[in-house]
């Protein structure tokens, strides 16, 4: 059954103990993955162990902001009360120049959106602890 | 399972309660109704079974199960991970006690009221993994069908798919509803232009494109191949079931794996059951597939090896999935209209269309497959005459 809940607070993330430095990356307006010191094999996302070389020593490498659209939904329907006055918007999937694939929002228009479209990795500050991914388009 | 259990064991009776959207009652009772049912089937009773499996989505503890349906000589329990993925490996768990000798009569049951209860399509959180949604739905993908229509969508941009090219898998599925008096859809028709013309709800995907939410309850009894010739119905052998996941895997829509279009634990899976069977998908003569998604449906057939990747599109028009064509699929409907009691239904059709029982029956069935859900680890049984 549909919750129609007074206020509808937008879904955040749940900041767990092994993903804590990712999402402190996000709110220094850095894009990160696990980069790990034993083997340099890099991880998304993030691991408390190296699934390769089975470290638990963890770095972490700030990724280029550069990326291009791989997919998009674009969300006419809302299934979230907090999105119901914000349809349609769309959701982006992005390849980042080096190689992994974030979703996130972005500042375009639906209609704007294609794939390979050039973008940037944008942050908005959602409060103290959240800072989340809002890409842009590239000049 | 290994190969020296193949057809070992059987499946001797189905039982469901009626699919609808508001069952009146509740999950333990719609669960303790269709293992009743499904032990009526077999012309056992409760006395008989040793063993109960399920889901770990469930919310009727089988504690819940044993007090309802004085069940009182249960000697062996397990419930089985991973949601969608899980429906088939409960019939290589239950196949597995048998064989063993750990069981030697196994029910295994499925209850939900997804539409009246607790809906998957809901806004909140899936609870056994939390984490995960801070990925996605704080931009607004929520559910799964928001998730899954960033992989339609690529499939479009990798592949050429069509709208229309995908209208063939709900517009078939409902046609086999339409002749399934149990089906939540039967009374209602669905034509490719219906489907065209449906609203979008998150583009590319449309109302026809997603799974029902459904009450309802499924349940089936598993014994020894010896014992099952000696009972009423026709037994439907598990030849082979198996589950697979491969590395990473993740939680139902993988945003980070290498092939964004494959399902690498699909591919494992289907790699394993034709490892296995000493099969392949030319033997199968119909197939139940995990549609919580229309376009899954053509993805999980190219992960499968019915066709190359890139052309289920291609592989499911003209008729070929129909109840006469070359592979027919989801022969009661399926999840997208005959019910969603996430994948357990497809079970109990895989065993009607081996005993000759389907309200769209395949001729000459000798091998027929169902499978698990899309995107988690998962399993299939091939269950044969």
């Amino acid at each position: 059954m549909t919750q129609q809940m007074p206020e509808s607070p937008r879904p955040l993330p749940q900041i767990e103990r092994d993903h804590e430095a990712w999402w402190a990356g996000l709110r220094r307006h850095e894009l990160l993955v696990q980069d790990c010191p034993r083997c340099s094999k890099r991880i998304f996302p993030p691991q408390p162990m190296c699934p390769h070389c089975r470290s638990t020593e963890r770095a972490w490498h700030r990724l280029s902001p550069r990326g291009k659209v791989y997919s998009w939904v674009v969300v006419r329907r809302p299934s979230h009360p907090w999105f119901a006055d914000k349809v349609p918007y769309p959701v982006v999937l992005v390849e980042m120049e080096e190689g992994f694939r974030f979703v996130g929002g972005i500042d375009c228009a639906p209609e704007a959106l294609r794939a390979g479209l050039c973008v940037e990795a944008g942050f908005e500050d959602v409060n103290d602890q959240v800072t989340l991914l809002r890409f842009r388009v590239a000049e | 399972m290994n190969e020296a259990l193949r057809c070992k064991t059987a499946i001797v009776g189905i039982g469901a309660t009626e699919f609808s959207a508001d069952s009146g009652r509740s999950e333990q009772c719609l669960a303790a109704e269709a293992v009743l049912a499904a032990l009526g089937d077999a012309g056992l009773g409760p006395d008989d079974v040793d063993g109960i499996v399920n889901s770990d989505f469930d919310t009727t503890n089988q504690i819940d199960v044993i007090n309802s349906v004085g069940l009182r000589n249960i000697q062996g329990y397990a419930t089985i991970g991973h949601g969608g993925g899980s429906p088939c490996g409960t019939v290589a768990q239950a196949a597995m006690m048998v064989a063993s000798g750990a069981c030697s009569c196994v029910v295994a049951y499925r209850s939900l009221n997804e539409r009246s209860g607790h809906r998957y399509g809901s806004s909140e959180p899936i609870a056994s993994f939390p984490w995960v949604y801070g990925l996605h739905a704080p931009y607004g993908l929520i559910v799964p069908a928001e998730w899954t229509a960033m992989h339609a969508r690529r499939r479009m941009i990798e592949f050429g798919d069509t709208r229309e090219q995908w209208a063939e898998v709900p517009v078939a599925f409902r046609a086999n509803a339409n002749r399934n008096p149990r089906a939540v859809m039967r009374d209602k028709p669905l034509t490719r232009e219906d489907y065209l013309a449906a609203p979008i709800l998150a583009e590319p995907l449309c109302r026809y494109d997603y799974c029902l939410e459904t009450d309802g309850a499924v349940a089936y009894v598993v014994t020894s191949a010896a014992r099952a010739r000696t009972l009423r119905a026709v037994p439907a052998y598990i030849h082979t079931a198996v589950q697979a996941t491969s590395f990473p895997i993740w939680y139902q829509t993988n945003w980070y794996r290498g092939s964004f279009t494959t399902g690498s634990e699909v591919v494992a899976m289907g790699e394993s059951l034709w490892r296995r069977s000493g099969l392949g998908p030319r033997n199968i003569d119909v197939a139940q597939i995990y549609d919580h998604f229309a376009p899954l449906v053509l993805t999980s057939l190219e992960d499968l090896g019915f066709c190359r990747k890139g052309e289920g599109a291609q592989f499911v028009a003209e008729g070929r999935i129909d109840p006469g064509g070359e592979l027919p699929l989801n022969t009661a409907g399926g999840l997208l209209s005959e019910g969603y009691i996430h994948g357990w239904n497809l079970i109990a059709e895989g065993v009607r269309q081996v005993r000759g029982t389907s309200t769209a029956q395949v001729e000459d069935v000798e091998f027929s497959l169902v499978t698990s859900c899309w995107g988690a680890p998962t399993s299939a049984v091939i269950l044969s005459r």
